[in-house]
């Protein structure tokens, strides 16, 4: 009975203490140096366990025949989704020629980037979030809201940062939402990440012709993504007549099931909406 | 165990999870070694430290993840709660009782953290989506992860507290 009652009481207190800290958030300052502390010694061990990992990765494909092809078609599909970034580039290059006719300068609108390369060295414990952890954090100048990218397009954003890891949601995260645009058209819609690890785009206007192969690109709407980072290509569309908007599947780029390496852009600073959300509600408060 | 073991022991178990073990996907379910580990240490305690190690266990789950922190200490404190109290030394001649001890306690900590991921963190998974793709096959991981982690941390146990016999 006594046991029963003590089980009881420190289940109560663990419940409380559970609670406590999901109130007071782990990105709360009080919070943020006992994280760091504890992140501390285990981000060298994840990284030596991820980089052992690609090691023995890379010593099995070698023996095997598949394993060579699968590598040699990961090399292909890299190579194609490179020259797919670099004639997103281009064409935007020749677009902004031709809209802006010059009065733009390309380089005034890409200032100096500062950015930080850092290594995947955990992917989320659980299987419903898609956000991963990387072994750089805000001694080395990362700041919540800094955008992530990879070699070949967006990755996602920091969303919480310790002072040698930081924690970033993946663009294929069920929560993340992206301003984003199809590159033909100019049409503008919402890419969200997907339970199952791929992107779809919401809210594309009717009467906008989408077609399979189409790039989407970041808007830059909302300030939180720079402008004209490839996100990935439409694979299908859903059109009904009767609904507002259309839908569009979008294969990604990035490889998020293998990504090791990513680039944070410090310099980026993401636009606070807060003060004209508190003004909004000022508004309509009577 | 005392906390000079305990805490290492989940903590490497958290970096294996984040680092390894979540390579290891199929369709959308991983390996979930903390709760599996959890609830094996339910099983074999007499006491209340299961549920000690459940609140541990989850605050390093939480570390590697974007889950506000306490998240998965809340889902699986209750389910540590209620595999404690079959008091089992009995998987010890039955082989079934953990292997349904596991899928039963992982199902629940997945239901529970679901609803608290959806209720309180705002994250809206679609359930029907969730539970084929991501619960059931976390799960049949964890059932195929409870033997090894139970004869592991037997060992562990029976060093710990060894039993005592009257002559």
């Amino acid at each position: 009975m006594r046991r029963a009652s003590r089980r009881l009481f420190t289940f109560g207190l663990l419940m409380l203490l559970s609670l406590i800290l999901w109130g007071l958030g782990s990105r709360s300052e009080i919070l943020r140096p006992v994280v760091s502390v504890v992140m501390a010694p285990l981000s060298p061990i994840a990284r030596l366990l991820t980089q052992g990992l690609e090691v023995a990765d890379s010593l099995g494909g070698e023996s095997e025949d598949v394993d060579t092809l699968r590598q040699r078609t990961r090399e292909l599909e890299h190579a194609v989704a490179e020259l797919q970034v670099e004639i997103v580039r281009l064409r935007e290059i020749e677009q902004d020629y031709y809209r802006l006719a010059g009065l733009v300068d390309y380089a005034a609108r890409h200032p100096d980037q500062s950015i930080v390369t850092a290594d995947v060295i955990a992917r989320d414990t659980s299987s419903y979030l898609r956000w991963v952890v990387i072994n750089r954090g805000a001694r080395d100048g990362i700041k919540v809201g800094n955008p992530v990218i990879s070699d070949l397009g967006l990755v996602g954003r920091v969303e919480e940062v310790a002072a040698n890891v930081a924690w970033v949601r993946l663009a294929i995260d069920p929560s993340s939402l992206v301003n984003a645009r199809l590159q033909n058209t100019r049409a503008e819609g919402l890419v969200s990440g997907q339970l199952r690890g791929n992107l779809r785009m919401e809210r594309i206007p009717q009467g906008v012709i989408i077609e399979v192969g189409d790039l989407v690109i970041t808007s830059g709407l909302g300030g939180a993504f720079p402008s004209d980072i490839m996100i990935g290509q439409v694979a299908s569309v859903r059109q009904q007549p009767a609904e507002l908007f259309q839908e569009a599947e979008v294969r990604a780029t990035v490889d998020f099931d293998n990504l090791e390496l990513v680039s944070v852009i410090t310099s980026f600073q993401p636009i606070d909406l807060s003060a004209f959300e508190s003004m909004i509600e000022g508004t309509n408060q009577p | 165990m005392s906390l000079q073991l305990g805490l290492p022991l989940f903590a490497l178990a958290a970096v294996v999870q984040g680092a390894v073990l979540s390579h290891l996907r199929v369709f959308g379910g991983q390996p979930d070694l903390i709760v599996v580990l959890v609830i094996a240490w339910s099983i074999l305690d007499r006491d209340r430290e299961g549920i000690v190690w459940a609140f541990v266990g989850g605050l390093f789950v939480d570390l590697f993840s974007g889950a506000p922190l306490g998240l998965s200490s809340l889902a699986l404190l209750p389910i540590s709660l209620v595999v404690a109290l079959t008091e089992a030394q009995v998987y010890r001649t039955n082989v079934i009782l953990p292997l349904a001890l596991v899928a039963a306690g992982a199902l629940a900590y997945h239901a529970a953290y679901l609803l608290l991921l959806r209720f309180f963190a705002g994250v809206a998974v679609p359930w029907s989506e969730a539970v084929g793709y991501v619960t059931l096959p976390s799960v049949m991981f964890d059932v195929l992860l409870i033997i090894p982690a139970l004869r592991m941390l037997d060992g562990l146990y029976t060093r710990l507290h060894p039993r005592q016999t009257t002559i």
